[in-house]
């Protein structure tokens, strides 16, 4: 008897799982502190998935560190007016041997249009012709804008002439998938090697959910020659400390920082700051959680004095060393779709909301807004409730706010941390006063910036309207000549600033490891995947 | 003991049908969903409700569920839409398994020992020693004693790999993280049912008939040490698995602990609901059998 408990601990303490940690060759390991969601595109556009996706699978055409280049399209023409694409696709294969056809394009999208099941990420194929007409049901697949003339030429029309297709036809949601596979394996397309096939640098051999995904590089790839390491792993770090380690001690190559780590690692070899083109804003809801709190949040003026009483240099320096005070709409580093950035040609600094506070004028408009709404002062004011989502940094931001409000106005806030999905949930359909909130640019071009504030969309609930907004934007769109579009959107931004119910912080920046002394051909990108390795290669 | 069991199990039944329902009421009281996200388009999350029957009334989802679960389908994981619960369970747990066994043998063998060796030089040195280690291993949280291992053997002196469950020598400083808190408590306990034991007539007979004292400590007294870990062994496995949560974050090590901690942080209502219930009846399933081994080895105790 106790020899079998000896035997069965010992048994028990060398351990039910294998041991295989030999070391192995050449391999690219890479890491993150969220798993992909899934290897079909149409399900997840987040960094992590993206990153993933874009190893098995490629687009029409290729970000490559910031040019769109031919990917499975050898070549492309534009129409004069700018809304009919033509690509010519290139003779590519998936792994199964099955070609690469322009039908397979069609089915994709309209799939895309018509899942029920999936993340909607529907809506950034909207500038297509009748794609949002079909997602409405209102039409049938064979009027999309999506046509395969031949097997090998693909032609896609548009609403307008929206410039930032390119960007799209780039991006991971745009890829094509096999539909006749997605129909045979349902749910579990794209889930393991077997229910997968991949056009793209590398195929999946193994993904152990939970742990880490496999890769070994695709022979048949158009591209193949380019592709100069054999082995690709990603790992699951669930913990950002833990990823640090990782990095240390040379067991991962590279990897994006998640926020909280990033001051930690700032003096570390191979620390790179990234513009995210992430920005962070205070928003107001038009209707409040009551008919008073609704009143005082839709003035203008009390909304100018809260925005006039912050020193956004200061709150950086403060909370966020690694950002930078942001007083505007459209993140300055995005593309101007000229060959250069937003910013080249247009600057809001301190023209509507200014980056240094100014107490007098704060309280001149909190005067003037107080005179309006009938209260003798600010602290006469109910208190106003602020959502955010939970952790300890976005309530100290929060935080940072009620005391600056207090001290300047003695008006009082009290901060309501919610769970993520309980925040959105809020944020989309319960009465709130003020909330803490952000965005992250889905592609280049500063309409990614505008579109979220058009009423008739799916995001801004807040409940303002703003016509003479939305109409400016829908007009610009329709301009062929980048210039003049811009100055259009120059326009648009200036008029949420001075009228929407919105008060901009900072810009966010992110951080990458990558030492370049041991790792070439890394490439990095503003926008999912923020770090292209498939051409990489140990040094 | 037939009846003992059979009574237990119907208890146990009981008492995790409770289980479910309750959970599963509180879960649908949480708000949000695992759906809502910043991009989420307005008329999207009508038809993602309807396709995974979200939008029916709670009590309908709650007999379809419970329906589900007597043909021992946990559901599809809402994050990981190509999962399901039953899949989940069965990659993860073995990871989890193995570190929470390793972890308990760990924890008994080094706990015993401990104890011992002070119960035997008590008031010298190592009982000192074994003392303040047992207070640090209860205070100090499972993540913190985890990092700071990590730290120092993987990161700086680069002895163990940081992180992951690959080979044998990936597994060392999870479990010792793991078993610290149990360790100190086993070496505690111990240390007092052997001294209670020391001075006792039939030790004092066993050395008199000359015995070494190593027969004598483990013929005699380690039947008496080993009846405060039997009933130690319930919360301990609770102990364990509370504790993988953390360590298997940790370390990154696909475990089950892992999965719960970010199921509930994404509210995958199924994922969360399934991994509940196995962790229940797994300790349920324990309790059972720690206390059929109590009877079985300590012929003092009488099941009425």
């Amino acid at each position: 008897m106790k020899r079998t408990v000896f035997v069965l601990a010992v048994i028990a303490l060398v351990g039910l799982v294998p041991a295989f940690g030999a070391p192995t060759s050449q391999k690219i390991v890479f890491a993150d502190v969220v798993e992909p969601i899934s290897l079909d595109p149409h399900i997840g556009n987040d960094n992590t998935t993206t990153t993933a996706i874009t190893l098995v699978n490629d687009g029409l055409l290729e970000n490559f560190g910031g040019k769109f280049v031919p990917g499975l399209a050898e070549s492309y023409t534009v129409s004069p007016d700018g809304t009919v694409y033509t690509f010519k696709l290139r003779d590519a294969k998936w792994s199964d041997g099955v070609p690469v056809t322009a039908q397979q394009f069609v089915d994709t999208y309209v799939r895309m249009l018509t899942r029920q099941d999936a993340m909607d990420l529907a809506y950034l194929i909207y500038p297509i012709k009748n794609a949002l007409s079909l997602k409405q049901n209102k039409v049938d697949a064979s009027k999309l804008g999506v046509r395969a003339i031949n097997p090998r030429t693909l032609e896609i029309t548009l609403e307008g002439p929206y410039p930032f297709m390119k960007a799209l036809f780039a991006s991971s949601p745009l890829y094509p998938i096999r539909v006749d596979l997605a129909q045979k394996y349902g749910k579990d397309y794209g889930n393991a090697p077997d229910k997968l096939v991949s056009c793209g640098p590398y195929v999946l051999t193994d993904w152990k959910h939970g742990d880490r995904l496999e890769f070994e590089k695709n022979p048949t790839y158009w591209n193949a020659a380019a592709v100069k390491t054999q082995n690709v792993e990603m790992l699951y770090i669930s913990d950002a400390n833990t990823l640090k380690n990782m990095y240390e001690t040379g067991d991962i190559d590279f990897c994006v920082l998640p926020p909280d780590i990033i001051p930690a690692m700032e003096k570390d070899e191979g620390f790179h700051y990234y513009n995210s083109g992430a920005v962070t804003f205070l928003c107001f809801s038009n209707k409040g959680t009551s008919a008073d709190r609704g009143k005082i949040i839709q003035n203008r003026n009390f909304i100018n004095a809260l925005s006039r009483a912050v020193d956004r240099e200061d709150f950086v320096k403060a909370l966020f060393p690694s950002n930078l005070p942001f007083t505007g709409v459209v993140n300055p580093s995005i593309s101007d779709e000229m060959g250069g950035k937003w910013s080249d040609h247009y600057d809001v600094t301190n023209k509507y909301h200014k980056v240094k506070a100014n107490l007098a004028e704060a309280q001149a408009f909190m005067s003037q807004a107080c005179k309006e709404l009938g209260y003798a002062s600010a602290d006469k004011m109910p208190v106003l409730e602020m959502i955010t989502t939970e952790g300890e940094l976005n309530r100290t931001v929060c935080e940072y706010f009620q005391s600056i409000w207090k001290q300047a106005f003695g008006l009082q806030i009290d901060i309501k941390p919610l769970a993520y999905a309980q925040f959105w949930d809020n944020f989309y359909g319960a009465p709130y006063d003020l909330a803490r909130s952000g965005w992250g640019p889905d592609y280049d071009d500063p309409f990614t910036y505008l579109d979220m504030w058009d009423s008739r969309g799916g995001w801004n609930k807040t409940g303002w309207i703003g016509e003479s907004y939305y109409k400016l934007i829908t007009e610009a769109n329709k301009q062929s000549n980048m210039k003049k579009r811009n100055d259009m959107f120059y326009q648009a931004e200036a008029i949420l600033l001075q009228e929407a119910p919105i008060i901009p912080v900072m810009a966010r920046r992110g951080a990458y490891m990558l030492n370049d002394k041991k790792i070439e051909g890394v490439y990095f990108n503003m926008f999912a995947p923020n770090l292209d390795f498939r051409f990489a290669k140990l040094k | 003991m037939a009846k003992f069991v059979l009574k237990r199990l119907l208890g146990s039944a009981v008492m995790l049908f409770l289980l479910i329902t309750i959970s599963f009421f509180m879960i649908k009281l949480i708000p949000g969903s695992p759906f809502t996200s910043e991009k989420m388009q307005a008329g999207s999350k009508q038809a993602i409700y309807a396709y995974y029957g979200l939008d029916k009334p709670v009590y309908e989802q709650y007999f379809l569920y419970l329906k589900n679960l007597l043909r021992g389908d946990l559901g599809v994981s809402y994050k990981i839409r190509s999962v399901t619960v039953n899949e989940v369970i069965a990659k993860s747990f073995p990871y989890s398994l193995d570190l929470g066994l390793k972890a308990i043998i760990v924890a008994i063998v080094g706990g015993l020992a401990l104890g011992i060796i002070s119960a035997y030089k008590r008031g010298k040195a190592i009982d000192a020693f074994t003392m303040i280690l047992a207070t640090i291993g209860v205070a100090v949280p499972s993540f913190v004693v985890g990092f700071f291992i990590q730290y120092l053997f993987a990161v700086k002196l680069r002895w163990l790999p940081v992180a992951q469950y690959t080979s044998f020598a990936h597994t060392i400083l999870p479990t010792f993280a793991l078993s610290l808190s149990m360790l100190a408590t086993i070496a505690k306990y111990s240390r007092a049912s052997m001294i209670e034991v020391i001075y006792s007539d039939f030790v004092k007979t066993a050395d008199a008939k000359g015995l070494s004292k190593m027969r004598i400590i483990m013929r005699h007294q380690l039947r008496n040490a080993l009846l405060p870990i039997v009933t130690l062994l319930g919360p301990m496995i609770a102990m364990v698995i509370t504790g993988t949560f953390v360590v298997e974050n940790v370390f990154a090590i696909p475990g089950l602990g892992r999965y719960y901690v970010t199921s509930i942080t994404n509210l995958d209502y199924t994922m969360i609901m399934g991994l509940t219930i196995f962790f229940a009846l797994f300790l349920v399933i324990m309790n059972l059998l720690v206390d059929v081994v109590y009877i079985l080895i300590d012929p003092r105790i009488k099941l009425s």
